[in-house]
């Protein structure tokens, strides 16, 4: 756990760093909504083009990205196998005893991996070039029109920051309190039944009174500086919209538009 | 039963744009029933190092060598466990790691762990939970409801019921009033164990440790007699260390005119000097 990556903040001097990070919500919700388009190899060529281009334009070094990708490989050959395993459509190009596999099942799984491979990297690229802190204050303002359904926007932003804040800390908790555990005894990797249920007692107690202290040493200490969840709150830095945004923005949308076309004409 | 610490380095985040050496080539070799006083300031490494005695970090490269027990920073560790009997360690705030539904029961955890049988670990517990200090009528109640200094005085019986050879203490006061402190120091140093104590307090260091293994920002700078290191004025002004309050007394009482046969450890033994001398 030492080695927790995925998604962490690089401050790096970017343009994609530099963007609005309102626009950066938006163009990840743009390509989740575009690799559902029904545009083929050709659409997921240019949506991978994009990320690339992206990818460059952060000046992101694509080997932290694919180490975002270590935690999940497990998660992808498991659905790859069950996936050619199930889809029996289309013709029949290899079988064994009971096992059968069709060529739609291959391009079904093809598809579905490259669309985890876009929605993955896209995301990855939204985290790590966004400090967490702007990514809330875009949130914010993106909810904000909900505010007039009498959505509490500010405050379930206040909440997703502190979630995102204190990821680590939390992280870091359960290694110590692992430590401590181990240190008397505990084997979090092997051992009987018994064993395993008393080594995550041994975990989950400890870690919940730690954080319920942590939570309220947070309320104390937000009461303390004034927070009142229903006042309204000015910010020392607010965001504003520049040109290199609007210019992102236009690009994504024509993305969508490329792609609704293909969609329609190309395939 | 010594420590044989040879060439350790340890990185962390190794190949991430964070990478950080946290030890550089360390050299150690630590004798048995002795009282060692590991300083060093915020980040220098001291907690990054204990964490190697009982194998909850492995090295980058190097070797560790505990009681003939072999630590490999190459190949794959077995029967960790048996190491981790041998070293036991006290974390900073170790009161987190209460959880049991008694205080008796969670002394019991670790020996049970090590598969003790269930009367003998209770004997234990009784034994290390009342010389601690904690009165027999909180033994079934939830550690959860005791005090701060309680919480750490039950969760420091907890390792010493291991019956560690050595012990790890890692900041095991801080927090503590000076007199729970105090009280928990002199067990320590009653138990005639090899012990390791990671501390800020130079005070502490200096009336309890034999010797002092200094570090700065991982790298080992000395390790040597507890009096000889504070009376080297060249390595305490280079690197900013502020000398123990029994110490810097007995300079400006020599400074003063009075003439002293050696430094003393404690104040009642500079005081009879001062008095029949």
């Amino acid at each position: 756990m030492n080695n927790f990556t995925i998604g962490k903040y690089l401050p790096l001097d970017s343009f994609v760093h530099k963007l609005d990070p309102r626009t950066k919500i938006i163009m990840l919700l743009l390509i989740m909504g575009a690799v559902f388009i029904k545009s083929g190899w050709i659409g997921y060529f240019i949506i991978l083009g994009f990320i690339a281009l992206s990818l460059i334009l952060s000046k992101i070094k694509i080997s932290y990205v694919l180490n975002a990708f270590k935690p999940l490989i497990m998660m992808m050959v498991f659905l790859i196998v069950i996936n050619v395993l199930v889809i029996k459509e289309g013709n029949l190009i290899f079988s064994y005893g009971f096992i059968k596999i069709y060529d739609k099942a291959i391009l079904d799984t093809l598809y579905i991996s490259v669309r985890l491979l876009i929605m993955i990297s896209a995301s990855t690229i939204l985290t790590m070039s966004s400090n967490p802190l702007d990514l809330t204050v875009g949130i914010e303002k993106l909810l904000k029109p909900l505010g007039r359904f009498n959505f509490p926007y500010e405050d379930v932003a206040m909440m997703i920051s502190i979630a995102l804040r204190f990821i680590p800390t939390i992280i870091e908790e359960t290694q110590k309190i692992m430590n401590a555990q181990r240190s008397r005894g505990v084997d979090y990797e092997e051992g009987k039944i018994k064993e395993k249920i008393q080594a995550v007692l041994s975990l989950i107690v400890p870690l919940f009174s730690t954080s319920l202290n942590m939570a309220e040493d947070l309320a104390s200490a937000m009461e303390a500086r004034g927070y009142i969840p229903q006042e309204p709150r000015t910010r020392y830095r607010d965001l504003k919209y520049n040109i290199k945004d609007y210019i992102v923005f236009l690009i994504g949308v024509l993305l969508v538009v490329l792609l609704v076309w293909v969609s329609y004409y190309a395939i | 039963m010594p420590i044989e610490i040879e060439k350790l380095n340890f990185i962390y985040a190794k190949d991430m744009p964070f990478e950080y050496t946290a030890l550089k080539d360390i050299d150690l070799k630590l004798q048995d029933n002795k009282f060692y006083a590991l300083i060093g300031k915020t980040g220098s490494g001291k907690s990054t190092l204990i964490q190697h005695l009982n194998a909850l970090l492995i090295g980058s490269s190097g070797k560790i060598k505990v009681n003939n027990f072999e630590i490999y920073t190459d190949k794959k560790n077995k029967n960790l466990k048996n190491l981790r009997k041998e070293v036991g360690v006290v974390f900073q705030f170790s009161e987190q790691q209460l959880f049991e539904e008694t205080v008796l029961k969670d002394v019991m955890f670790g020996p049970l762990n090590f598969k003790v049988s269930e009367s003998e670990a209770k004997a234990k517990a009784i034994k290390y939970l009342k010389l601690v200090g904690i009165d027999e009528k909180l033994f079934e109640k939830s550690p959860f409801e005791l005090s701060g200094g309680q919480k750490r005085k039950v969760a420091i019986a907890g390792i010493l019921a291991l019956e560690p050879q050595i012990l790890v203490l890692d900041e095991p006061t801080a927090g503590l009033d000076p007199e729970s402190a105090k009280e928990i120091l002199e067990i320590f140093f009653s138990l005639n164990k090899t012990i390791i104590l990671v501390t800020h307090d130079f005070d502490l260091v200096y009336s309890y440790a034999d010797e002092v293994i200094f570090l700065d920002n991982g790298n080992l700078i000395t390790k040597r007699e507890t009096v000889d290191f504070f009376t080297d004025d060249e390595l305490i002004s280079k690197y900013q260390l502020e000398l123990p309050s029994l110490l810097n007394f007995q300079n400006k009482l020599s400074e003063k005119g009075f003439s002293f046969t050696k430094k003393h450890k404690n104040l009642k033994d500079l005081i009879k000097e001062v008095i029949y001398e």
